[in-house]
């Protein structure tokens, strides 16, 4: 019964306060620049999440069987991972063409290798593992979401130019997460 | 909301993975600032190496700059010890921000104005955060200790809010106001 709230925290924990791209702003740029319409969006996302969660518990398992005096190989080892997992996206259509001149799938390196070195950093049981990558995937899921919906008002919105940047849909992530952080699970 | 930025904007978006974490406070925003300029250096001189730019060259690249980053990550441990506490998992992200990449990208060309402004928003977002979340500069308090003026901007809420005050701010001071009308009114 113990077991089962601790990992309930972590899972609100991961989902909410600490999640990988709220608290530790992994994928946010992906999120930013890859969101189209909330249908688009939700497709996209789906790809995107899942392809995440099987690299997190890839990453996950090749890590936990390599001898701890082999640590330094960690990063060697999430780099493998996330290009299996950028070729998964590329193979699903997603993630094509250039962006500021240099190949697109450069925006999702980051949250796939940086999620592999949170959970890393973790030192999580497999069920730990499990609940955090979760809830990870699953918080990332709703902002990937949130974030088109957001960026859709901004650029249908009568506001001035100006705020039709990305400087509004900063602000409005910041409100998001000035209001995840007001409920924090102790 | 890509189209017709400029170089600053760009700067705030291919490097919004370490401006968002590494700017807790002035010494770590240094800390991953001049790492960052020494990495993407390193790799502009690799990517001089690549005639081609197939996803294989790509792969390479961002492995070689991934081990700088971790290279870079030991180092700073290992030669100054005292600033451990200031070095966090965004120095050993550095390899995977689209930013340092910069010198190998086909249609940008302005590498070291994407460096310099790099450098002075870090040390700009590093300065603003620790001042208005922890109250002081470089560790030295200036408000009353415990009484920052904003205490909620050293957590992740205010690394988006400072973040996006600045972009406002870099909108709103472009001399291209025309061309910026234009290019919004492209995007509705």
């Amino acid at each position: 019964m113990r077991k089962l709230s601790e990992l309930s925290r972590l899972f609100l924990n991961s989902l909410l306060s600490e999640n990988m791209s709220l608290a530790f702003f992994l994928g946010i740029l992906f999120m930013m620049v890859e969101s189209g319409s909330i249908k688009k969006t939700a497709v996209k996302g789906l790809k995107y999440v899942s392809t995440v969660f099987v690299i997190n518990i890839l990453g996950w398992f090749l890590h936990s069987f390599l001898p701890s005096g082999l640590d330094p190989l960690n990063p060697a080892i999430f780099f493998i991972t996330t290009v299996l997992g950028v070729t998964v996206l590329k193979y699903w259509g997603e993630l094509k063409g250039e962006w500021f001149g240099l190949p697109k799938f450069i925006l999702a390196i980051g949250p796939l290798f940086g999620t592999q070195l949170l959970i890393q950093n973790g030192a999580y049981v497999y069920a730990e593992m499990m609940t955090v990558n979760t809830a990870y995937i699953l918080g990332g899921y709703i902002l990937f979401v949130l974030i088109a919906a957001i960026k859709e008002e901004i650029i249908i919105s009568d506001a001035a130019p100006v705020f039709k940047s990305y400087s509004t849909l900063l602000a409005a992530i910041a409100m998001l997460a000035l209001g995840v952080i007001g409920i924090q699970i102790i | 909301m890509d189209k017709n930025l400029t170089i600053l904007e760009k700067v705030m978006l291919m490097g919004l993975l370490p401006l968002l974490g590494a700017t807790n406070n002035l010494k770590q925003a240094l800390i991953t600032a001049i790492s960052a300029v020494l990495i993407s250096l390193l790799i502009k001189f690799f990517a001089r190496f690549m005639t081609e730019r197939e996803d294989y060259h790509w792969y390479l690249l961002i492995g070689v700059g991934i081990t700088l980053s971790y290279v870079f990550y030991i180092a700073v441990i290992d030669i100054f010890p005292e600033l451990e506490i200031y070095v966090n998992n965004y120095l050993l992200l550095l390899g995977v921000t689209p930013l340092i990449y910069i010198g190998a990208s086909r249609s940008e060309n302005e590498f070291f104005a994407y460096q310099k402004d790099f450098f002075i928003l870090m040390i700009f977002v590093g300065a603003l955060r620790e001042l208005l979340g922890r109250g002081s500069i470089f560790s030295i308090q200036l408000t009353a200790a415990g009484y920052p003026p904003l205490g909620f901007v050293k957590d992740f809420p205010g690394a988006f809010l400072i973040v996006s005050i600045i972009y406002l701010l870099v909108e709103l001071s472009r001399k291209d106001k025309k061309n910026l009308r234009e290019g919004s009114e492209k995007v509705v």
